[in-house]
C-alpha cells in the first residue's frame, strides 16, 4: 500500500469506514489498494475478501459517502479490482490486533 | 519469440474472436448464476449441517463470479442489457439443461458440483494469463474460491461411493446424466471462434484440449472411487453452439 502525495487525508477518511462483518476499517483490512486524486475527482481501487461479498453495495456506498464529506472532493469513482487477490497478509498490524480481539486468528 | 499482443477492450478484437469471447463469457456467467441457484436450494436440505453451509457459501461465490463476469460483458454493446442485469430473472439462460430444474437428490448435487463446476473451473483456469486483460485480472480470485468447490465435490464423491454398491450405482447414473452435456459444453473441436481465442492467447486451450485436460482430472477420481462410466459418443446433434445446451427431446 503506497499513499500518494495529497491523498493522506483520504486514507484517514477511509479508516473510518468499517467492514460490515467486523468492526475493522477497510484500510486496516487491506481492501483499499490505491487512491488517486486529480483536483476534486478521486479514484479508489478497492477489493473485497470474496467475489460474492454480500455487503459489496453497502461498502461502495459507505466509501463514496465518506469521501464526499471531504471538502476538496467533488466526485468519487470506485474501481473494483480482483488482482492481486486479497489475502490476510494485506491486513495492517492494527487490523490483525483488532481481529484477535474478536477471536479470529490471522 | 515476441510477447503476444494484449487486449484492453472489445474494440481491439477481430469479429470472430469478439463473438467467441462474448459467447464464452455469457455461457460461463449464465451457467454460474443458475448453478448458484441450484446450490442455494440445497442450503437447508443437505445431509449434514456443514454441507448446507458449504452449499450456501458455494452459491454465494458463484453469484459473485457471475457479477464480475456480467460486468465484463457490459463492455460489449452486442450483449443485451437485461442479460447483464443480475437482479433480473430471465426465461432463458445459456446454461446446461440438467440445471433447468431443482437437483432432485444429494447425489445429483454432488455430481454437478464435481463435474459441471469442475468443468467451468477448467475453462477459467485456461484463461489464467489471458491476453484479454480485463478478464485476466479476475481469474486468480475466481480460481482461489473454486478450490473449495472442487474439494467439496471430491470429498463427497468418496464419501458417497464408499457407502455401498447401491450408492455407487446411483452415482454412476447421475454421472451419465451430467457428463455428456458437460463435455459438449466445452464446444466442438472445430469451433472457429474457440480456435481464434486460443490463437490470440485469450484462452490457452482449444475445446478438444480442454476436454482432454478435464477428463484427465475427472476420470481417475471417478475410477478411484469405484464409479465406472464410459465416455461414449457425444450428443452433438442436439447441441446448440450459442447456448451451449444439449436440448433434451420433448
Amino acid at each position: 500500500m503506497t499513499v500518494r502525495e495529497g491523498t493522506e487525508h483520504l486514507w484517514s477518511a477511509l479508516k473510518e469506514v468499517n467492514d460490515p462483518e467486523f468492526p475493522i476499517s477497510l484500510v486496516d483490512m487491506g481492501l483499499v489498494y490505491d487512491i488517486r486524486r486529480e483536483g476534486g475527482r478521486v479514484e479508489v481501487d478497492l477489493t473485497f475478501t470474496a467475489m460474492g461479498c454480500p455487503a459489496m453495495e453497502f461498502i461502495l456506498e459507505d466509501v463514496r459517502e465518506r469521501l464526499l464529506q471531504e471538502p476538496d472532493v467533488d466526485e468519487v469513482h470506485i474501481n473494483i479490482v480482483w488482482s492481486p487477490p486479497w489475502t490476510a497478509d494485506r491486513m495492517t498490524e492494527e487490523g490483525r490486533e483488532q481481529m484477535r480481539m474478536w477471536g479470529v486468528v490471522v | 519469440m515476441s510477447e503476444p499482443r494484449r487486449f484492453q477492450s472489445p474494440d481491439e478484437l477481430d469479429a470472430d474472436a469478439r463473438q467467441a469471447l462474448v459467447n464464452l463469457l455469457w455461457a460461463i456467467a449464465d451457467s454460474k448464476v443458475v448453478l448458484g441457484r441450484r446450490y442455494a436450494e440445497w442450503a437447508n436440505r443437505a445431509p449434514v449441517l456443514e454441507s448446507g453451509v458449504a452449499a450456501a457459501a458455494m452459491s454465494q461465490a458463484e453469484l459473485g463470479h457471475t457479477r464480475a463476469l456480467y460486468m465484463l460483458l457490459r463492455a460489449f454493446p452486442e450483449v443485451p442489457a437485461d442479460v447483464t442485469d443480475e437482479e433480473q430473472f430471465r426465461d432463458h439462460y445459456n446454461a446446461p439443461s440438467f440445471l433447468d430444474e431443482f437437483l432432485p437428490t444429494w447425489v445429483d448435487f454432488v455430481v454437478v458440483n464435481l463435474i459441471f463446476d469442475g468443468a467451468l473451473t477448467e475453462v477459467i483456469r485456461a484463461m489464467r494469463g489471458s491476453t484479454y486483460e480485463p478478464l485476466a485480472q479476475r481469474i486468480d480470485k475466481m480460481l482461489e474460491e473454486e478450490r473449495f468447490h472442487q474439494m467439496h465435490g471430491r470429498d463427497w464423491l468418496r464419501r458417497l461411493a464408499g457407502q455401498s454398491e447401491e450408492a455407487r450405482a446411483e452415482l454412476e447414473e447421475a454421472v451419465r446424466r451430467v457428463l455428456p452435456e458437460t463435455l459438449c459444453w466445452f464446444g466442438p473441436d472445430d469451433d472457429q471462434g474457440a480456435l481464434a481465442l486460443k490463437r490470440l492467447g485469450i484462452v490457452d486451450a482449444t475445446p478438444a484440449e480442454l476436454r482432454e485436460r478435464f477428463l484427465g482430472w475427472l476420470m481417475p477420481l471417478l475410477g478411484q472411487a469405484g464409479v465406472h462410466v464410459a465416455v461414449g459418443a457425444l450428443p452433438w446433434e442436439q447441441y446448440d453452439p450459442v447456448t451451449r445446451r444439449v436440448e433434451q427431446a420433448a
